[in-house]
């Protein structure tokens, strides 16, 4: 064979070779970048579900103050909470607050016990209802941001995905976890525990 | 010792005997028994160990089979449920929300909102992009576990059925028909008030909604006094409808030779008069023909929506 052909057989590989790993850097790169983006808005999502609890909180709060005035450490309980949750930074941060703040939630709701007349409130059992339907919706999107979580830290932790995460400049995303104080803590139940049994 | 499987009639093999799965125990021609057998025993063996797969947690699933109504607890009786199943497609076709009905008896170990959730995500109930399904949800309480209900609201239908409004109409049909043990009647109150409710936000008007499944609470049997009137409403309805030209999508292409139909079995439906006696099996089979094979059209589900338990 002629040396020129062995040649050019040589540089045909080589692009050959550099076109296939052109192509694979590419393709990991962009899924790193779209994998991240889905965190961050699976996040986004957890976030306005957080929002809006927060929301509704004062309002469920002051129809329990006015029948249950005087229980002035459960409201001081659940301010604070709602103050460690705005200042909260990340998603650990965040979720951390938020696990402190449904302790503080369960010892409003276990008023309904002390106090039944809450029980037959209208008004009351329709922000329950709002309410139920937030931490309804928060649950999913926790869900949902997870398993994006799940995603890309599989992904991340791969042989080649180390790479291409550290070449799109992608890092590996916090769980929203449970916090161990609330995992203690009385959960927080909407059903009415008079009806068991 | 297996009679002729499939592997055996696609792949023949002269004088040799297939196992289970397919792979030749041995040769016909064989006169020992004793070795063939051993290997049959281990292969019965084999497949009895691959069958005790660990019990992942106990979950209840149910595919959607198309109808609108699914009673897999078998608590509404077929009258209501063929009027539920005329109203809700009715619905469906009229404002392309997709509203269904769930009962199970059991849902095993699991809470629920995660049965009622996962489900809806499953169905995926109303248009992808509007989100305007919504999943009514019953299991009937038994000895070992709470009654539950809920309307689980699609991302598309939470204005209109916002969280309260569902957790109100729950406890109205949990107090009112379902401690009772009238399930028919409050599955059928419920679908009533949330199709009206979804109708009527989207400026249409429903045809085969029985009068005396109002919210008022009336709990009267049978179709009121005005039941004669009925039929004629229900034609000045469905003619000013039809009148309006609606487009529909690509399934109704038939366009006035079916609405004729429907609206003759619609019509058989009103006039046959009380619940329970339908004028034949002829008219509701004939609409289930057409309502049937509708399944979720891609909306998604945030986990909206209000529920009671009893």
């Amino acid at each position: 064979m002629k040396f020129g052909k062995i040649l050019l057989i040589l540089a045909l590989a080589l692009i050959g070779g550099v076109v296939i790993v052109g192509g694979c850097v590419y393709s990991g790169y962009n899924k790193a970048i779209t994998l991240d983006e889905g965190v961050k808005s699976a996040w986004a999502q957890v976030e306005n579900q957080l929002q809006r609890r927060f929301e509704l909180i004062p309002n469920l709060v002051e129809t329990v103050k006015g029948v249950a005035g005087q229980e002035k450490e459960v409201f001081l309980g659940i301010a604070k909470a709602r103050e460690s949750y705005f200042q909260a930074k990340g998603p650990a941060a965040k979720a951390r607050a938020a696990g402190g703040f449904e302790s503080a939630l369960s010892r409003l709701l276990v008023l309904r016990e002390t106090y039944p007349e809450l029980k037959s409130n209208q008004s009351f059992l329709k922000l329950q209802d709002t309410l139920e339907g937030t931490e309804n919706r928060l649950s999913v999107e926790r869900k949902r941001y997870n398993d994006s979580v799940k995603t890309i830290n599989t992904f991340a932790r791969k042989l080649l995905g180390r790479f291409y995460a550290s070449l799109a400049g992608v890092e590996k995303a916090e769980y929203f976890e449970v916090s161990e104080e609330a995992k203690t803590a009385p959960k927080v139940s909407f059903t009415d525990k008079s009806e068991e049994g | 010792m297996r009679g002729k499987g499939l592997i055996e009639l696609c792949c023949p093999l002269k004088n040799t005997t297939r196992s289970f799965y397919g792979g030749v125990v041995g040769h016909r021609t064989a006169p020992t028994g004793g070795g063939r057998y051993i290997v049959q025993r281990a292969v019965i063996v084999l497949a009895f160990l691959a069958g005790c797969v660990p019990a992942a947690r106990a979950e209840v699933t149910v595919q959607d089979p198309g109808r609108f109504v699914v009673d897999r607890a078998g608590i509404v009786d077929a009258g209501t449920e063929r009027t539920i199943e005329a109203f809700l497609a009715d619905l469906a076709r009229k404002t392309s929300s997709q509203v269904k009905v769930l009962t199970v008896p059991t849902i095993e170990d699991e809470d629920f909102f995660g049965f009622v959730q996962r489900h809806a995500e499953l169905w995926r109930l109303g248009q992808k992009g509007k989100g305007n399904g919504a999943l009514l949800v019953v299991v009937p309480k038994s000895s070992g576990q709470k009654g539950h209900a809920r309307v689980q609201t699609g991302y598309g239908l939470e204005p209109i059925l916002p969280d309260s409004w569902c957790g109100s109409l729950a406890r109205q049909a949990v107090d009112g028909y379902f401690r009772q043990g009238k399930y028919s009647h409050g599955i059928a109150m419920m679908a009533a008030t949330v199709a009206n409710k979804v109708a009527k936000a989207s400026n249409v008007s429903l045809s085969g909604i029985p009068r005396s499944h109002g919210r008022s609470g009336r709990r009267q049997g049978g179709l009121a006094c005005g039941g004669g009137m009925l039929p004629l409403i229900v034609m000045i309805v469905v003619f000013s409808s039809m009148g309006r030209r609606r487009r529909h999508r690509g399934r109704w292409g038939g366009g006035g030779l079916l609405q004729g139909l429907l609206l003759g079995s619609l019509m058989g439906n009103m006039l046959g008069g009380r619940r329970s006696h339908w004028s034949g099996g002829g008219f509701g089979g004939g609409f289930g023909g057409f309502g049937g094979g509708s399944f979720g059209g891609g909306g998604g589900f945030g986990g909206g929506g209000g529920g009671a338990s009893w």
